[in-house]
């Protein structure tokens, strides 16, 4: 499976856990929303993603968000595949 | 060409450098700082010598605004928003009528074309009546980092001008300030779709040897759990050493010495030769002569931790820091219902309440903006008011300010948690941009720390004199004498102080600093400075933050939030002079 539908198949948990490779675990293209795994912080905190080329501290709930998508501007005006 | 009259709008993603761009085109000094969502309202100047206009807006990423503050940056960008500010988001320039935009001014991050290119096809798309002038910053970074990027065939591709900047070092604002009087109208905008946008990516942007700076490399160890928390620490305890260390080595060895030696003998021989004895001498040089507390208190001993506490904020957020360490504290400020973001409205609530609250317009919802604005009014002492706990704690032993700062502490956890509980609203999950870690610029911070100082000497020194002005003469005109006998059953009664500590609860009405620097001057036992301490802290926001609460929120809350702090503020100080008096009087 493409490692962004694990995410969305909300195995997202397990690439976490991974701690032997901490950084730059790269979740691939999906949509326009590229994800790079950055570490797991504390306990309940945020993940560490790189969106568009800027790093990003997000909560896995938002990344599994619509919203989030809508950030990546794909779900905005039309835009997409324009 | 346009009109000599235009009006541009500063349009951009977050942290890209767009307030130091509007500083350096208009010569105005608003605050600029490594973070997204430094810039919560807009600013608006005229250009320098130009009759344009020029609009500084927050960040946004997209069109989908996930904030006050970014919503305000969509609204003027649709034109949905032009003279008098709302109350919800106000401008903060003494010009707050925003003028209608004829032109944007659309800066690319040279670090991350992609999402300028996307943002610059959104805006065009929204907007195709309007000339767009295009700017890239941050080409020092992007070089580097090993980024080569071809600007010319960009210019090309794109089919405008585009302008080479370093704004932080003033490389390019004159070509800049120059292509915006030549603007010319607007064409038929050419917009990339997402596919052209990448071919042009991949023609125009190359970095064949990237490597991870060591700036990098300690950004990326600060935001994680280890070394971060560590680091963290490091930085919590080094930041209060400086803050106390520097504020009070500065008072004691140099101001106070200055004021009690020298200065206050000789306004005291000049005023007694000048004037008779009488009243208005008594108000210049009296118990609470103006001329003598308005120097000392908010020169001599609340500046210096003014000073110490901006100049270390500045650094902080000009290196980058603070998102960082918002990632770290994001766990543990979930209990308190805020996200991590919201420690940087916290820290700033350590310098100035007003600017806290304008801040939390970058928090993603009503419920975390309430938080942390109860939290403010209620339990972050400001600068001024830490600096005069510590002139009241400066002679008693370490464990009653400790036993202070650690009741303070928990109580703002018990209120976070409370307010969690019920308030109402869906809890946002976190979304913190983490910026490049920087040196910070000298001059950069010298102009921020002068900025701040400014305020406070307008908004925080000025006050506190006229204010100190009124209570010499309530004091001399004997009127203490009556407020006293009608507050005597809750000041001497419930909070067990002396009479004349009336006078302080009064004055802090207006600025909460002002409880507490009048004890000073009382003989006090440590339970009894530990009870006014309390009061202080709890005690009602000042008048400048009541106001500023009722224009961002409600008058409603302001009013509700004064009581409270009252209500609370007398309850937990009384409980606390009976209890410790139990043991220790």
């Amino acid at each position: 499976m493409h490692p962004i539908n694990q995410f969305r198949a909300n195995q997202w948990l397990v690439l976490a856990d991974q701690p032997s490779q901490p950084m730059l675990l790269d979740l691939g293209m999906h949509q326009g929303l590229r994800l790079r795994y950055l570490g797991k912080q504390l306990g309940r905190g945020p993940y560490m993603v790189q969106w568009q080329g800027r790093t990003l501290a997000v909560d896995a709930s938002l990344l599994q968000d619509l919203r989030f998508t809508a950030l990546s501007n794909e779900l905005e005006l039309g835009y997409a595949g324009r | 060409m346009l009109a000599v009259d235009a009006t541009w709008l500063l349009i951009g993603a977050p942290n890209i450098g767009k307030s130091v761009i509007f500083n350096a085109l208009t010569g105005r000094q608003v605050q600029v700082a490594n973070y997204a969502g430094a810039t919560v309202s807009y600013h608006q100047a005229q250009l320098k010598q130009s009759a344009q206009a020029l609009i500084d807006v927050p960040g946004i990423y997209g069109f989908h605004a996930a904030n006050a503050a970014e919503q305000l940056a969509v609204d003027l960008l649709n034109g949905r928003l032009c003279g008098p500010a709302p109350a919800c988001c106000g401008a903060d320039a003494p010009e707050a009528q925003a003028r209608a935009s004829t032109g944007l001014l659309m800066v690319l991050d040279a670090c991350n074309l992609a999402h300028g290119l996307q943002l610059m096809a959104q805006v065009q798309q929204q907007r195709p009546d309007l000339p767009m002038v295009l700017a890239i910053n941050r080409l020092d970074l992007a070089q580097e980092r090993g980024l080569q990027l071809d600007l010319a065939l960009l210019a090309e591709r794109l089919g405008k001008p585009l302008y080479p900047l370093v704004a932080n070092m003033g490389q390019g604002i004159a070509e800049l300030a120059q292509g915006l009087t030549a603007a010319a109208q607007p064409s038929e905008p050419r917009l990339l779709t997402k596919q052209q946008q990448q071919e042009l990516l991949a023609e125009v942007q190359q970095q064949p040897d990237w490597q991870l700076s060591w700036r990098d490399r300690l950004g990326n160890a600060l935001v994680k759990p280890w070394p971060g928390l560590p680091l963290a620490l490091l930085v919590l305890v080094l930041s209060f050493a400086w803050v106390i260390g520097f504020g009070k080595a500065i008072r004691v060895g140099l101001l106070l010495p200055l004021m009690n030696q020298w200065l206050a003998p000789n306004i005291m021989a000049f005023v007694q030769w000048l004037l008779p004895q009488g009243l208005l001498q008594q108000v210049l040089i009296g118990d609470y002569g103006v001329l003598l507390k308005g120097i000392e208190w908010p020169f001599m001993l609340v500046l210096p931790y003014v000073f110490s506490f901006y100049l270390l904020l500045a650094l902080l957020e000009d290196s980058g820091y603070l998102a960082r360490l918002a990632t770290l504290t994001d766990a543990s400020l979930r209990h308190l219902g805020l996200s991590g973001a919201g420690i940087i409205p916290l820290i700033m609530g350590l310098g100035c309440g007003i600017p806290a609250i304008l801040a939390s317009r970058s928090l993603p919802s009503q419920k975390q903006r309430l938080i942390l604005v109860t939290l403010v009014c209620f339990s972050v002492p400001c600068i001024s008011q830490l600096a005069a706990f510590m002139a009241l704690f400066a002679d008693q032993p370490l464990g009653v300010s400790l036993g202070f700062f650690a009741l303070v502490l928990a109580m703002v956890l018990l209120l976070g948690k409370l307010l969690r509980a019920v308030l109402p609203g869906v809890e946002q999950p976190t979304l913190i941009e983490i910026p490049d870690m920087l040196r910070p610029q000298f001059a950069t911070l010298m102009q921020k720390l002068w900025l701040r100082l400014r305020g406070y000497l307008k908004d925080g020194a000025l006050p506190m004199l006229y204010i100190i002005a009124l209570a010499s003469l309530i004091y001399e005109l004997g009127l203490l004498r009556h407020v006293a006998q009608w507050m005597q059953p809750l000041v001497v009664g419930w909070l067990r102080l002396p009479e004349e500590a009336a006078l302080p609860l009064i004055l802090g009405i207006m600025r909460r600093e002002l409880t507490v620097l009048p004890m000073l001057e009382m003989s006090l036992h440590w339970v009894q400075l530990f009870t006014a301490a309390l009061v202080a802290l709890f005690y009602v926001p000042c008048i400048a933050i009541v106001a500023t609460l009722a224009r961002e929120f409600s008058l409603r809350l302001a009013l509700a939030m004064v009581l409270a702090t009252l209500v609370f503020a007398f309850t937990l100080a009384g409980l606390a002079a009976r209890l410790l008096g139990v043991f220790f009087v």
